[in-house]
């Protein structure tokens, strides 16, 4: 590792910065002071809204270049004001990746891509050529080279990304929250790259909400944002011991040391919800069944014949890497696309007996992304468009539209009916999207990666809402979010390749470790405790949960013990 | 979503040339064909252009679709510019036309030079076709650029339409996903009753979704494109072009007929020619 001694010149020095944006009646951030030395990783935590996204703009340069507004406070790069510098050569100091490499990636081959830094800064074709070899072996993308870039999987991009600032040789790197899109295993590669950078002596800021994952980084400091303000700045061990455990997803062993020490941090837990009835009696007619069921995309088959009967009244979640087939599952079940083979039922009568439409009856299908379907000039006509396509009575749409509001807690907000949904948060829009989704009165949910794009505590919230809906029989979950699966659900079906590799209750599925692993998924801090402390009769614990079962006393005598589930260190 | 256009070309003789020789041979053969009206020509040049589409190995099955919709498209422009309206027919005085009938209602008049004007039209359109399929399925997606700016065209167009060409079939995968989220609410396009602008309304709970989330999307590029230094300066090009024998040859000839037709065209060569059986029923 470098030595960083108080003497080298911070890359970085940020002095009573403030910063509004042109259309915005609010600072997005308020007085925030730092510096960044050389080989130092900076870690910024902090819920949604926080701040992170102006900050980081306000490093590389787009604030005050391309985003307009009310700058008060200093923002010094490499010794230079960023209002000084010239973007073109800023970027040659300040690399930046940022959240989703869709977004990022122009070119169309994966030599383009990483070419795309140095062309624009005229280098010669030689030494691009050079930096090409160089990058592409320290990403880890050297089998990637001669692809398309839109062949690459959600991890192979990301590290693209990556590789596409690596070829620009900055002195910093701003990685804004490169977890998001990534299975463990190409997290784990991508951290290893920022460490190793750390250790050459650049300076890494990161943004992440995955707090446990971006602490084996090791950063050296944590800068944590709230409403636009430094909660606190300093190590890891502080920021473990001053960090609120509800709004920041923290390591297990940190969440029982911040409940010990403040014991009244117990009193506002909350179960995670209700669990589901349970897996389904063997005779009981399953909600939806895949009898070897065969889709994909023209000739590449994603499904190669998947067997599994889902409940009607217990809660499901559908585990894997990217691009094993999870969303494909549900999608096939909807007729949004077509099996080439094998046989879906519903209630036990064949899925192509039914429209799409008549489907949705039975399944409220909520997708990743509320803004894929939100269209309307007001909520209630957003909320009456479905309804409406099924021929409901109008007569019946106040009470449907009261009905969805009020079972996802939309109603208290003032004035809903007549706002626009895009005016709506992102939070306020999923709960829409959901209610969107109840408002066919469906017994069933279909959750598309309900925590994306959400910090710990919206999608916490959103989980426990859900879970209360009254009427709800079932709901099946796609998710990254091994925790929140885990916890949540009453069965797990854990995808690779395609195919199901396991079913069972989580406790079972968790039980074979190379197994977890072998589909890319991470061995969690929770999973480890649960396995140790959790209460033999009971489900997964959340984090909260779990710690306040320990410090209650009951763990002693009901844990595991260390002969329980082993896993990783996380 | 992030999607690719379909290099249908790949390995084909065509898809090996350097890519700048697709789009020079597009523009000359636009040059071209815009020179002439006498049909017998446009033939052997739609001729010629059948052989060089041949070469880019483009598989018919897979652009079946794009065919039929060009076919339709241009015929449809055909007969309602040049038949049904009676528009202008070349250097023809109203008062030359040999009538063949007259349209009812209409009273536009069918003359065999407004018939043979229509098809020398339609094949002028099929030619230019023909000869602009290759360029948006036998170069390469990441060729599009480079070969752009080293025909000296302005790099920040260049790169724009590399980029244009690139993020369209993107788009059109986040339309199949906003049809999804909109099917599973109960919505089918085609399934609504009205005339055509109930259809346009119906395609409201498409248009804004595709549209909000491709203004975010676009905004988020061209972050990414500034933090990289786009356009604030003069770039390099990874890519190295340079014409090989078969290139050279492909351009000469196209030159060659360029010059040719031009030629011919100054010499009042390429008129409309009136199929003379035609005249012959007109009573000529």
């Amino acid at each position: 590792m470098v030595e960083r001694t108080a003497a080298a010149e911070p890359v970085v020095r940020i002095e009573g910065l403030t910063f509004r944006y042109r259309r915005a009646t609010e600072p997005a951030i308020r007085d925030i002071s730092l510096t960044i030395d050389p080989g130092e990783v900076l870690l910024v935590a902090g819920p949604s809204g926080c701040g992170k996204s102006t900050l980081i703009r306000a490093i590389n340069g787009l604030i005050p270049h391309a985003y307009p507004g009310d700058l008060a406070g200093s923002v010094m790069v490499g010794g230079r004001s960023t209002s000084e510098w010239r973007l073109r050569d800023l970027a040659g100091i300040v690399g930046t990746v940022l959240q989703d490499p869709a977004k990022q990636i122009v070119g169309a081959t994966v030599e383009a891509e990483l070419a795309f830094g140095p062309e624009n800064l005229g280098l010669e074709r030689v030494e691009i050529r050079r930096r090409i070899g160089e990058v592409a072996e320290r990403a880890g993308i050297r089998g990637l080279l001669g692809r398309e870039t839109a062949a690459l999987s959600g991890g192979e991009r990301q590290l693209l990304a990556m590789g596409g600032i690596l070829m620009l040789r900055p002195r910093l790197y701003v990685v804004d929250e490169p977890l998001a899109n990534l299975d463990p295993a190409s997290a784990a590669r991508l951290l290893g790259i920022l460490r190793d950078l750390a250790d050459e002596g650049h300076a890494i800021v990161i943004v992440e909400h995955r707090v446990e994952e971006a602490l084996d980084l090791r950063p050296d400091r944590v800068l944590y944002l709230e409403e636009g303000r430094t909660r606190y700045l300093g190590d890891t061990a502080g920021f473990l011991a001053v960090a609120d455990p509800d709004a920041v997803k923290l390591p297990f062993d940190a969440v029982l040391a911040r409940f010990r020490a403040d014991p009244a941090l117990m009193g506002a837990t909350r179960q995670p919800g209700r669990h589901g009835q349970g897996p389904a009696p063997p005779d009981e007619q399953p909600r939806l069944e895949f009898r070897g069921v065969r889709a994909g995309f023209g000739d590449r088959e994603v499904l190669h014949g998947i067997d599994a009967r889902l409940g009607r009244r217990e809660i499901v979640a559908v585990l894997g890497p990217n691009g094993s087939g999870k969303t494909t599952l549900f999608r096939t079940a909807m007729r949004l696309l077509a099996p080439t083979a094998g046989e879906i039922r519903v209630d036990g009568a064949p899925a192509f007996e039914r429209s799409v439409a008549e489907l949705a009856t039975t399944f409220g299908y909520v997708f990743q992304s509320p803004s894929q379907m939100l269209f309307a000039r007001t909520v209630r006509e957003e909320l009456t468009f479905g309804p409406r396509n099924l021929g409901r009575d109008a007569a019946s749409f106040d009470f449907i539209v009261s009905d969805a509001l009020r079972r996802t807690s939309l109603d208290g907000l003032d004035g809903i009916l007549d706002r626009p949904p895009l005016t709506l948060s992102f939070g306020q829009q999923k709960r829409l999207a959901l209610a969107i989704a109840l408002s066919l009165q469906p017994p069933t949910l279909i959750l598309d990666e309900p925590s994306a794009g959400q910090d710990h505590r919206t999608a916490r919230r959103f989980m426990q809402e859900v879970l209360a809906i009254p009427g709800l029989e079932s709901i099946f979950l796609v998710t990254h979010d091994v925790d929140l699966a885990l916890t949540h659900a009453d069965r797990i079906l854990l995808f690779r390749d395609g195919r199901v590799v396991a079913d069972g209750p989580p406790a079972l599925v968790v039980e074979d470790l190379d197994r977890w692993i072998g589909c890319n998924l991470r061995p969690t801090s929770l999973m480890r405790a649960n396995a140790r402390w959790r209460p033999a009769d009971a489900g997964f614990l959340d984090a909260q949960m779990l710690a306040a079962h320990v410090l209650t006393g009951t763990a002693a005598a009901e844990s595991h013990g260390e002969g329980g589930l082993t896993v990783g260190t996380g | 979503m992030i999607s690719t256009p379909r290099y249908l070309g790949r390995g084909s003789w065509l898809g090996s040339r350097d890519p700048r020789v697709p789009l020079v041979v597009g523009v000359l053969a636009a040059a071209t064909v815009i020179q002439l009206w006498d049909i017998r020509i446009v033939s052997v040049l739609f001729v010629l252009g059948q052989a060089y589409y041949r070469t880019a190995s483009i598989p018919f099955r897979l652009v079946r679709r794009q065919w039929a919709f060009a076919v339709l498209f241009v015929s449809i422009l055909v007969l309602v510019n040049t038949i049904l309206t009676g528009g202008a027919i070349g250097d023809f005085d109203r008062s030359d036309l040999h009538p063949l009938f007259y349209l009812p209602l209409l009273g536009t008049p069918i003359s065999a030079e407004s018939l043979s004007y229509g098809a020398t039209q339609l094949l002028r359109f099929l030619t230019f076709i023909t000869i602009g399929f290759p360029i948006a399925y036998a170069i390469a997606p990441s060729d599009l650029g480079p070969a752009l700016a080293r025909l000296r065209i302005p790099e920040k167009f260049a790169f724009g339409v590399d980029l244009t060409y690139r993020f369209i079939p993107s788009l059109a995968g986040d339309l199949q996903e906003t049809i999804d989220a909109q099917r599973v609410r109960g919505y089918e396009w085609d399934k609504g009753r009205g005339g055509p602008i109930a259809r346009v309304r119906r395609t409201v709970p498409l248009i804004v979704p595709l549209t909000m989330n491709a203004i975010v999307g676009a905004e988020d590029t061209i972050d990414a494109m500034d933090l990289r230094g786009f356009g604030t300066g003069r770039r390099s090009w990874l890519r190295e072009l340079a014409y090989d024998r078969a290139d050279r040859a492909l351009l000469l000839t196209a030159l060659a007929i360029f010059f040719a037709v031009t030629i011919a065209s100054l010499m009042g060569l390429t008129k409309l020619w009136v199929f003379p059986p035609l005249l012959t029923l007109a009573g000529e």
